[in-house]
């Protein structure tokens, strides 16, 4: 694959540096490789008006995750997808191709290998990192995800590796080019530094501290994420048996031409799971410079359009979601975000069965509803069916 | 993958699954005795479950390294979907990693109360176990064999101001190796809910023990659930700082 000279830099690195470093430190008889990954195809159906156009598409995908464990001070991963697009989509859709082949990293580790008017197929890599593991303390150098975020919908402490919600299929979430120093001072603490560049070659920067204190685990941080200094916290913890968690960022923009206020984005979200394994969570988001009107329309699939600032246009978003195993093999539930200013709002039933140990079947919907110019209105409904073999 | 994170946390607290003690000094010797052969100071084991049903079969496999019944580790080897994920339990907190997305998320207890594919492992069961010390009366009533061992057969009356599921149990400990071979359990009215029953001893480390066990619910044929112990080693001196939040990304 040609993915570019720094991709093969890279690679260099990781297959040819590696080996002649670890020459001789033979382990003990753990496999010192592993490879793992799944095959999935994802039917789109795309009704933005019922009485029009139905659009239809698939996407073949493919990922591949390499890890190499050649002693217990290193390891090394290689996270590949390949993604087959094909349908009406790509005919609707101007350049969408482009679209598929941007890399937002610092490198650029993605490629379109080949596509017409019905078709795309690309590559991405989306993992690609060294860790070297010396006592307590850890290096991670590559293509990673840093993850920060302790709510499971909203994440404002997340600010490397925002993600879409409505991305579903992408579960892993893509990584970021970065540097990453953590120490552990003890068992349920860490202290994390790290440093991330993008394909505009700006810098997120930022250190984390994370302790366990009254059954609660606590974070705080504080760095630069682009244009804006970061200061915040998070926490993870139970009242009454149900999972109390939240995160609140405060972004001051350092380019005062254009802003001289800080921007709150704060979240908490909460769980609880009933003896008959009903399971009930709700979540809410607050942004202090958010709209109290409509909130707009914006392309919210895409993950890079999407940090931890900007996770909603709006003054407040609410999140609720209700999930039952109809029986042990069928689980069914649905996921809901309103935003209460412009009264626009997203529905995502689901019903996931397993076939096999190695084989899920998926159904999806994202049924979108509000007014023009609206945070979720125009954007129609989509239905997805799913069949995933992981291997 | 949140019933897989299920079974895990059940077997987290409470991992040898067939064991109980006694309170009748007699009866305490024998099950004291049972209760130290399949479960040292620390462990560390691989496990495969099985959920067996009339139309299906779902295997979750794991490796799990405990301490002190206090710490415990455990990194689930299959399903694909969800292998690499570990849990970690430290006194009564419980975390998870999730490799895939690097999230670790700290569990809380009402997860607990979630049922895995139907397993016929009650988590009541589970979390009520370390309580069967003090939650119950146990007398000898008697003397069986047991395919081919000769059992004590202790009856565990609860009592009357615990809050434990099962009104009473009777199980059988085998004579020469203090193995618990069998136990059914009785609800409050003293119907039986369940069978367990322990087999294929084999010499595992420095000892002989049943390597599987099937529980099988009283009112459900063909349903059952096997637990087979692959492999486990019995006091490692395994250190504190094993079950740590870094550990729990490095364990392989």
């Amino acid at each position: 694959m040609l993915l570019g000279r720094k991709y093969c830099i890279i690679v260099f690195l990781i297959m040819v540096l590696l080996p002649i470093v670890t020459w001789g430190q033979d382990g003990k008889k753990a496999k010192k490789w592993s490879l793992d990954g799944y095959l999935k195809n994802l039917q789109n159906t795309w009704i933005e008006d019922f009485d029009n156009n139905w659009i239809i598409w698939n996407s073949i995908n493919n990922r591949l995750d390499f890890k190499w464990y050649p002693n217990n001070k290193m390891y090394a991963t290689i996270g590949i997808r390949n993604q087959l697009q094909f349908g009406q989509l790509i005919q609707v859709v101007p350049d969408y191709d482009k679209m598929l082949d941007n890399d937002y990293g610092f490198f650029d580790l993605t490629k379109v290998i080949g596509n017409n008017d019905n078709y795309v197929l690309f590559s991405n890599i989306d993992r690609l990192y060294f860790k070297y593991t010396a006592n307590k303390i850890e290096f991670q150098i590559g293509r990673q995800r840093i993850n920060w975020g302790r709510n499971l919908v909203w994440n404002p402490n997340d600010i490397f590796n925002s993600f879409s919600y409505f991305d579903f299929d992408y579960e892993e979430r893509p990584g970021s080019d970065a540097v990453l120093l953590q120490y552990y001072p003890n068992y349920t603490s860490s202290i994390q530094l790290a440093c991330k560049l993008d394909h505009n070659n700006d810098v997120t920067m930022a250190a984390l501290y994370k302790f366990n204190k009254w059954n609660y685990d606590m974070q705080f941080m504080g760095g630069v994420m682009l244009e804006d200094i970061v200061l915040g916290a998070g926490w993870a913890g139970q009242i009454a048996g149900s999972g109390f968690r939240g995160e609140f960022s405060c972004f001051i923009n350092t380019d005062n031409s254009i802003d001289t206020t800080a921007t709150l984005i704060a979240s908490i979200d909460w769980d609880y799971t009933f003896k008959n394994s009903l399971y009930i969570h709700a979540s809410a988001l607050y942004n202090n410079n958010g709209t109290t009107g409509n909130a707009g329309f914006r392309p919210i699939f895409i993950n890079e359009d999407i940090t931890a600032k900007n996770l909603t246009l709006s003054r407040a978003s609410l999140f609720g979601q209700v999930t039952y195993p109809v029986s042990p093999l069928v689980t069914a539930g649905i996921a809901s975000i309103f935003n209460p200013y412009d009264l626009s709002a997203f529905a995502g039933p689901s019903v996931d069965i397993s076939l096999r140990d190695d084989l899920y079947l998926f159904f999806m919907g994202q049924i979108f509803t509000g007014a023009a110019g609206t945070e979720y209105g125009g954007y129609g409904t989509l239905f997805y069916i799913r069949l995933k073999w992981s291997f | 993958m949140k019933q897989i994170k299920t079974i895990l946390i059940c077997v987290i607290l409470a991992s040898p699954l067939l064991q109980m003690d006694a309170q009748n000094l007699s009866a305490k010797e024998i099950i004291v005795k049972a209760d130290n052969k399949m479960r040292g100071t620390s462990s560390e084991s691989t496990i495969t479950m099985k959920i067996v049903r009339p139309t299906w079969e779902r295997t979750v496999t794991f490796r799990s390294w405990e301490k002190d019944r206090k710490y415990s580790l455990t990194l689930i080897t299959a399903p694909a979907k969800e292998k690499g994920q570990t849990f970690l339990k430290r006194d009564t907190e419980m975390w998870n990693w999730i490799p895939n997305i690097s999230r670790l998320v700290k569990i809380p207890p009402s997860m607990l109360s979630q049922g895995w594919m139907g397993s016929d492992y009650t988590n009541d069961d589970i979390l009520k176990e370390s309580s069967i010390v003090v939650d119950y009366i146990h007398t000898i009533i008697g003397d069986e064999t047991i395919s081919g061992n000769e059992c004590y057969k202790i009856k565990l009356i609860q009592k009357e101001d615990a809050a434990g599921v099962w009104g009473n149990i009777i199980t059988w400990v085998s004579k020469e190796e203090f193995l618990q071979l069998k136990s059914t359990y009785f609800d409050e009215d003293g119907y039986l809910v369940k069978t367990e029953t322990a087999s294929e001893i084999k010499m595992m480390d420095d000892r002989k023990i049943p390597t599987y066990m099937e529980i099988i619910p009283e009112d459900d044929p063909g349903h059952k659930t096997i637990v087979i112990i692959n492999t486990i080693k019995f006091n490692t001196n395994i250190a504190d700082g094993f079950f740590s939040q870094q550990n729990m990304k490095r364990v392989r």
